[in-house]
């Protein structure tokens, strides 16, 4: 039961790995792609895109499970990745984030690169935001500060700043901006002020607006002050005597 | 002193309790829980107390005020008892005949429940709503005041932890739930012995018990009525489920709209602490444990237990998925066992008993009795356990006493708004989990909401669908998505918009949501859906194709019109039409304006000569 070690098999070919590695990764040793939209492997796993379904054998049945949040735990699990049922199950994924985000570029190309066309029955919300999750994980399990979250529920649920309103608590350093697989979180710099902000238009959420840091060497904006203050406490350095890259 | 310190103390305290009631004496019961509150119990209380304390002192009758007695139909009601005579309906002003009436042993006729054929029924064992019940768990809601401990441990309570404790093994107590085959009552039915079995040996220390008490389904109160009748049966049962684990910690995890089930679970966790039984060294034993409360913020979804979980944490109640089993990962990833109230109060049953008697009630692969709330167009509303096995006829038609209003039976909602809507030829199979789940519907927590043949089912699916759907906690895309699209369609359907395919677009949909959702929120949704198409296909194709609702329910697809042989011209529907679309002259045909009616019904409705006509 507790061995270190366990050892399945994935579309016919053996592997072995640590008790508890995730299927994805135990797959992606094996050279095998399993899509997923909502995996990042710097952040927790979330399971929630559903894309990386693959089916697992257990010994007395079979069982569809999203492969980012399964454990490996028991061995001589035999895994398929591709299946008439799997492959069902995409399109049908890839249908509701058409209908959700109908117009969104990037969410189109990957509907087309799957070869979906849109079921023209289905109702369209022109949201540019699939849910995945990325930006508030990131935010909070790697920058450390938790300055977006979700709103709402079901249908309704958004991700936000908290109240809607700008959040002194973010420090405007962008990892939600550089996560996102849909773009649909702006970053702008512009007269020595990054913002990052969600929507357009009246809609138009400000999450941070903070000034940037000059260079100490060539003037030039460089830095969110923010950002240099974690910078600069971690080091236990004066926050404004940065350097940019270039000048180094 | 009141602490409890041995299994002794435990008996000799049962035997004082016995000594100062005097046996012979009458004692009346109302029933004064959330459902007697609303119909006006707390009045009656008043006056009956006002009554007995006018009494003379060596006449005063003994008087009680318990949970909800489970017809909420006659509340508020009171039992005398040990005769059994049940008074309905009871008003203030019949306080003092009540009292009266009980001293000298006579029956208030007027204050009787009349059954179909109008025959007076002055014992509840005459009444057949509870004539053919299996009143184990709800029918000691009468024996106890849940505010006090003492009305408990009479009736034999605290006898089974005791007995788990001095007499039997934690393996041993593991054994016997695993023999009696109880079955989860929160909706999955999963052996609940099975569970404390893994518990037991899963690593990690502390492990936990929680308890589920967040009970969400509309027109469900099974477990409300337990935990504010008879809170110390679901303490007791969890003590000895986590005697038998090896827990020292417990949670009830119990909805914030249920306040009178925390409070009296508050008053009976201090009264338990305060007499030994709950805390350190219970009963003298050496054995640990103690019970938390966890008020629910009122999300649907934190009734599944990752979420619930995740909430107890302090974090948003969202499911999490589970392919580490709670028993092994669970709340704060420690080995958790969770159980619904109502599993948890059937444990005190087996270990008392033993578990060859409790296999003798229910079906081969069912064991035990079911607590169900049977709702809707019922003429007896009321909370309703029978053994398993039982058919739906014998509760709808037995136990509910049928349809009100001469209207025929359409479909039954069995396992609340994920569960599925029987029609009438599965009126005579089994109620258990495995035959529920058979026909497409489920056991669930225990909602019946009986409908009849007024109802549109193609309007009741959009309902449990759009109900799903605001439930939802959005995390995944099938069931944020997936749900919502059905119910856009349902919605397009009802209102006259449906589409030739969109029934095979829907089940096609369906199949993927329950293939793909990340928890049983999701995994069932699409139920309501697929058992109103699988029983009752021509009402979608009557709505589709026909663009007509045959049940007349759907708005957008009737009109109403007045019969010009019947209208008396009475104007009655003239006066009630809110938007001012009925004309016509005082004893002349009255005429609809289609242009203006909003098809309310408000017209039909009042009409006393049958001329309004819905088409």
């Amino acid at each position: 039961m507790n061995a270190k070690e366990h050892t399945l098999t994935i579309d016919g070919r053996s592997i072995t790995v640590k008790r508890g590695t995730f299927l994805i990764e135990a797959c992606k040793k094996l050279c095998i792609e399993v899509p997923t939209l909502c995996h990042n492997e710097n952040l927790k796993p979330y399971g929630v895109c559903r894309f990386c379904q693959v089916e697992v054998n257990e010994g007395k049945r079979t069982r569809l499970v999203p492969s980012c949040v399964y454990e490996i735990r028991k061995d001589g699990l035999t895994v398929t990745t591709d299946s008439e049922r799997i492959r069902n199950n995409r399109k049908w994924l890839i249908q509701l984030l058409l209908a959700r985000c109908d117009r969104q570029k990037d969410v189109l190309d990957f509907a087309a690169k799957h070869g979906v066309a849109p079921i023209e029955r289905l109702t369209k919300k022109n949201d540019d935001c699939i849910l995945c999750g990325q930006c508030v994980r990131a935010c909070g399990e790697i920058v450390g500060v938790g300055a977006i979250g979700y709103e709402r529920r079901g249908e309704k649920r958004e991700v936000t700043s908290p109240y809607r309103d700008k959040n002194p608590v973010c420090i405007a350093c962008g990892t939600c901006v550089y996560v996102c697989p849909t773009h649909c979180i702006a970053m702008t710099e512009e007269n020595g002020v990054r913002t990052i902000s969600r929507y357009a238009g009246e809609k138009k959420m400000i999450v941070r607006e903070a000034k940037m840091l000059t260079c100490g060497k060539c003037g030039n904006y460089f830095l969110p002050s923010p950002v240099a203050e974690v910078f600069a406490k971690k080091m236990g350095i004066d926050p404004t005597v940065f350097t940019c890259p270039s000048c180094r | 002193m009141t602490r409890l310190a041995s299994f002794d103390d435990l008996v000799k305290r049962r035997g004082e309790i016995a000594a100062v009631r005097a046996p012979n004496r009458a004692t009346l019961v109302l029933g004064d829980g959330t459902c007697g509150r609303a119909s006006g119990s707390s009045e009656v209380r008043a006056a009956l107390s006002e009554a007995i304390s006018s009494l003379d002192t060596e006449k005063r009758l003994a008087f009680r005020t318990t949970g909800c007695h489970g017809f909420c139909q006659i509340e508020p009601n009171v039992q005398i008892l040990p005769d059994e005579t049940l008074y309905v309906h009871v008003k203030p002003e019949n306080a003092q005949s009540i009292v009266e009436a009980a001293l000298s042993g006579k029956v208030l006729k007027n204050l009787t429940f009349k059954d179909g054929q109008k025959k007076s029924c002055a014992k509840i064992t005459d009444v057949p709503f509870y004539k053919r019940q299996m009143r184990l768990l709800s029918g000691l809601n009468v024996y106890v005041d849940p505010l006090r401990i003492e009305d408990y441990i009479a009736i034999d309570g605290y006898q089974a932890l005791a007995k788990a404790l001095f007499t039997m093994t934690p393996d041993f107590v593991v054994e016997e739930v695993i023999k009696a085959n109880l079955r989860g009552r929160g909706g999955g039915g999963f052996p609940a012995g099975w569970k404390w079995d893994s518990v037991r040996k899963a690593e990690g220390e502390p492990k936990y018990v929680v308890c589920n008490a967040d009970e969400g389904d509309p027109g469900a109160y099974m477990d409300r009525s337990l935990l504010e009748g008879n809170p110390h049966l679901v303490i007791e049962g969890m003590l000895i489920g986590a005697f038998a684990i090896g827990s020292h910690e417990g949670y009830v995890y119990v909805r914030n709209e249920y306040p009178l089930a925390v409070q009296n679970l508050i008053v009976a966790l201090d009264q338990a602490r305060e007499h030994g039984l709950l805390g350190k060294n219970i009963l003298g034993s050496g054995f640990d444990f103690d019970i938390r409360i966890n008020r629910g913020g009122g999300a649907f979804v934190c009734g599944e237990s990752s979420a619930l979980m995740q909430s107890i944490e302090g974090r948003p109640g969202e499911p999490i998925p589970k392919y580490v089993h709670m028993s092994e990962r669970g709340l704060y990833d420690k080995p958790t066992n969770l159980n619904n109230v109502e599993t948890w109060a059937n444990v005190p049953f087996i270990v008392n008993r033993g578990a060859d008697w409790y296999r003798t009630i229910g079906t081969e692969g069912s064991k035990g009795t079911k607590i169900f709330s049977l709702v809707g167009n019922i003429n007896n509303t009321g909370q309703v356990e029978v053994p398993m096995g039982i058919s739906l006829r014998e509760i709808v038609e037995g136990i509910g006493g049928g349809i009100p209003n001469r209207r025929k039976f359409k479909a039954v909602q069995t396992g609340g708004p994920s569960g599925g809507c029987l029609p009438a030829d599965c009126l005579d199979v089994p109620v258990d989990f495995d035959q529920l789940t058979k026909l497409g519907s489920m056991m669930g927590s225990g909602g019946m909401i009986v409908m009849d043949e007024d109802s549109c089912m193609v309007d009741v699916a959009r309902y449990f669908t759009n109900f799903l759907t605001e439930e939802s906690c959005g995390k995944c895309v099938p069931c944020r998505e997936g749900v919502m699209q059905l119910r856009d369609i349902l919605n397009d359907i009802t209102q006259g918009r449906g589409r030739e395919g969109d029934v095979e677009l829907m089940e096609d949909l369906s199949k993927f949501v329950i293939d793909c959702s990340l928890c049983a929120l999701g995994q069932s949704a699409p139920n309501p859906l697929l058992t109103t198409i699988r029983y009752f296909r021509d009402e979608y194709v009557a709505h589709i194709h026909d663009k007509k609702c045959p049940a007349r329910r759907c708005t957008a697809l009737i009109s109403l019109r007045i019969d010009a042989e019947n209208c008396t011209g009475c104007a009655l529907c003239k006066k009630q039409c809110p938007t001012v679309a009925i004309a016509g002259e005082k004893k002349k045909t009255h005429v609809i304006d289609p242009e203006k009616c909003i098809r309310c019904g408000a017209c039909y409705e009042v009409c006393k000569f049958d001329a309004v006509i819905k088409e």
